[in-house]
């Protein structure tokens, strides 16, 4: 039996995508370039070929997702969406571009005007393979079988580990219709005034992986991917000034000692005798690149790790998780679920939608067909949310310092976090006990409803993962010579500022995991997770806070000595 | 995006057993925290295909200044959070392991046919020797 190539098969299905998306979109010459106002940068210059694909439907569809998600729930400001971030991002590659240039002697500069154009339009599609609400749909679809045999292909091929979203993008810019775009954007005299051809294509779409074949180049995918892109430097502004919290770094600064430099690279393979040009600072400007690594786990707390954010896209995933496939049912809706809820049976089904594909415009909101997903829709619009059981922390967990089989337990716990049916085992166990309780004497005949009524969907398991600091290891920074012949003049980045030691801190003191239920169920659900939890393979008790913080009515005291059943 | 560490069943395990293992051993007091080590050490493994199956699951990124897996750091924070590893002030350079016996670990051993255990006792030698701190 023959296996299809995995990236081939989902290029063929990003081609007919980017095909139907372009097939209606006849783009028109604008006369001049145009200016464009954001919030962030200012006024910004887009040329006529840049605004013909702005203007496609595929950079059209961004303005309908949301940059954070479901965070506006919580920061009423954080509308902000995937179109905004675009912009942002491209007028910050060309700052970047422009700072590199300064560097150099103006008739000679480091970035010629055409891989200038080149960068800015990667840029510009870098986020085209996003889809609804951003992470909160790449976390499912990124998930799939599917989609883990693609970016193991991609990474056997390339040797590059991109997020899922960057590898649709990559895939609908290395697109034949994609390609062919380009091309009538040329014949019709829209894209000019630089060398484009097709064959740039997939060097365009590398910069958007952060990879580029020639080490000689590499520096320019590091402008759109890498430890310190212009993604970054937008996302980390943008989030922050539209979400509210105060994080600020000094781009200026970054910008004055940002360069492209070569250094010695062993693992090269060849080309420049084993060098490589990279986007580095110099010393000087270290602490404008600790600021931003600081800015980003500052906001790993305001947002991206929020408790009520969580939360919610904790809700939102059960809504997702079935509008796809159940494991082992290739292309079958589940069963009993039909609903006006798209039916998305291929992770390139997911370009198709965006945030409204799932959320009503109508207000009331309809629930309609699908009567679990309608509920959970029904309450996000209302903003009527679940509430906090339990909140795991390494502050809260009795014995963690000092006692191996609590280390263990906990470190048992974390598996589930990223192993999808061991979670789903722990909320079944926990649903199971809640309703165990409920059938005990005080509470039998007044809990019968709610005893019918909660299932695993009413009870969310969140764990999240680590802040990522890739930045460390993927910057050098210029030391000079005094630094001693050992290191040729250069260091990573954690030689000088060790964010391991950050990131410890922020897992000891501000990591949180959280049990998340039906507000009426949050008593229950919290005596039963203590009990699950105190018992094997996970012998963890918890310090009164893990439940006071959460503010439960009227909680059930838990004992191991005397438990209630 | 990396698979989350708990997706890594088998190289969680593995590496749970090596730590046991390690533990065990009265002539090593903990190994080290240099990034670039522990990076470069599970490439070995990866690229070696003896050992390649064993960390199948970690995708390493060749592009950069030297080979890179971002669940193996996430892996190391899991086990850091759990207490399973810790670092200590002020230099944070070495690991000292939290754990001298784990369920995981043991059924992680429990499952290797006799090849595989051969082949795991040669991991377990290289980790030593070239990750491990010897006691003085």
């Amino acid at each position: 039996m023959s296996q299809t190539d995995p990236l081939q098969e989902f290029q063929i299905a990003v081609d007919s995508y980017v095909s139907d998306s372009l097939s209606t979109y006849n783009p028109e010459k604008h006369a001049k370039e145009k200016s464009i106002r954001d919030a962030l940068w200012g006024t910004s210059r887009f040329s006529p070929w840049e605004v013909a694909i702005l203007d496609s439907p595929l950079l059209q569809r961004l303005r309908d997702i949301r940059q954070t998600g479901l965070a506006y729930l919580v920061y009423p400001t954080a509308l902000h969406n995937r179109f905004d971030h675009t912009l942002g991002v491209v007028t910050v590659a060309s700052r970047i571009v422009r700072s590199i240039n300064d560097k150099h002697p103006p008739g000679d500069p480091k970035i010629q005007y055409g891989d200038h154009m080149r960068i800015r339009l990667s840029a510009l599609l870098h986020d085209v393979g996003h889809s609804s609400l951003s992470h909160v749909s790449e976390t499912i679809y990124g998930a799939s079988e599917a989609f883990a045999g693609l970016l193991r292909r991609v990474n056997e091929n390339l040797g590059v580990t991109p997020k899922p979203h960057e590898v649709m993008s990559w895939l609908v810019v290395r697109s034949s219709p994609f390609a062919s775009f380009m091309e009538r954007l040329k014949s019709k005299g829209i894209l000019t005034g630089w060398d484009f051809t097709t064959a740039d294509m997939e060097a365009i779409a590398g910069n958007i992986i952060g990879y580029r074949k020639d080490p000689a180049q590499k520096f320019q995918a590091d402008i759109v991917n890498g430890p310190m892109d212009a993604d970054k430097l937008d996302y980390l502004a943008r989030d922050a000034y539209f979400a509210g919290p105060t994080v600020v770094y000094d781009l200026e600064r970054f910008l004055h000692t940002v360069d492209a430099i070569e250094y010695p690279h062993e693992q090269a393979g060849g080309g420049m005798d084993g060098k490589i040009v990279r986007l580095s600072i110099p010393i000087q400007g270290a602490t404008a690149l600790e600021q931003i690594i600081i800015s980003k786990l500052m906001l790993y707390s305001y947002l991206y790790h929020h408790q009520k954010i969580r939360c919610v896209e904790g809700m939102y995933h059960e809504v997702l998780k079935r509008c796809v496939p159940a494991p082992g049912q290739k292309g079958k809706r589940p069963k009993g679920k039909r609903s006006r809820l798209p039916f998305l049976d291929h992770p390139v089904s997911f370009l198709k939608a965006s945030d409204r594909s799932f959320l009503p415009d109508a207000w009331p909101p309809e629930v309609e067909g699908d009567k679990v997903a309608g509920e959970i829709i029904s309450m996000l619009t209302r903003r009527e949310l679940y509430k906090r059981a339990l909140i795991i922390s390494r502050l809260f967990i009795s014995g963690v310092d000092t006692d191996e089989r609590v280390r263990s337990g906990f470190e048992k716990l974390l598996e589930c976090g990223g192993d999808t049916s061991a979670r789903d085992s722990l909320r079944q166990a926990i649903v199971d006990q809640s309703k165990k309780l409920m059938t005990t004497k005080p509470f039998k005949d007044e809990m019968k409803e709610l005893r019918a009524k909660l299932e695993i969907r009413h009870v969310l398991l969140d764990i999240p993962g680590s802040p990522t600091v890739e930045e460390t290891d993927g910057v050098m920074i210029h030391v000079g010579a005094e630094a001693g012949a050992d290191h040729h003049g250069w260091v990573p980045l954690i030689d000088i500022f060790p964010i391991e030691k950050w990131v410890d801190a922020y897992n000891a003191i501000k990591w949180r995991a959280h049990i998340f239920t039906l507000e009426e169920a949050t008593r229950f659900v919290n005596y039963a997770t203590l009990k699950v939890l105190a018992s094997e393979p996970y012998f963890l008790q918890f310090t009164g806070q893990a439940t006071d913080l959460c503010k439960i009515a009227n909680p059930i005291p838990f004992s191991t000595a005397k438990p209630l059943f | 995006m990396s698979a989350r560490a708990g997706e890594l069943g088998g190289v969680r395990r593995l590496l749970l057993a090596l730590l046991v293992d390690l533990a065990k051993d009265k002539n090593y007091v903990n190994f080290t925290g240099a990034h670039r080590r522990l990076h470069e050490f599970f490439w070995q493994l990866k690229t070696t295909p003896k050992y390649a199956p064993f960390v199948e699951d970690f995708l390493f990124d060749t592009n950069g200044n030297y080979p890179h897996a971002e669940q193996l750091d996430e892996l190391l924070q899991e086990l850091q959070l759990s207490g399973v590893l810790s670092r200590r002030n002020p230099t944070y350079r070495y690991n000292d392991i939290g754990i001298s016996t784990n369920p995981s670990a043991d059924e992680f051993k429990a499952a290797l046919s006799s090849e595989q255990l051969a082949a795991y006792n040669e991991i377990l030698h290289q980790f030593k020797e070239t990750l491990g701190v010897r006691a003085t």
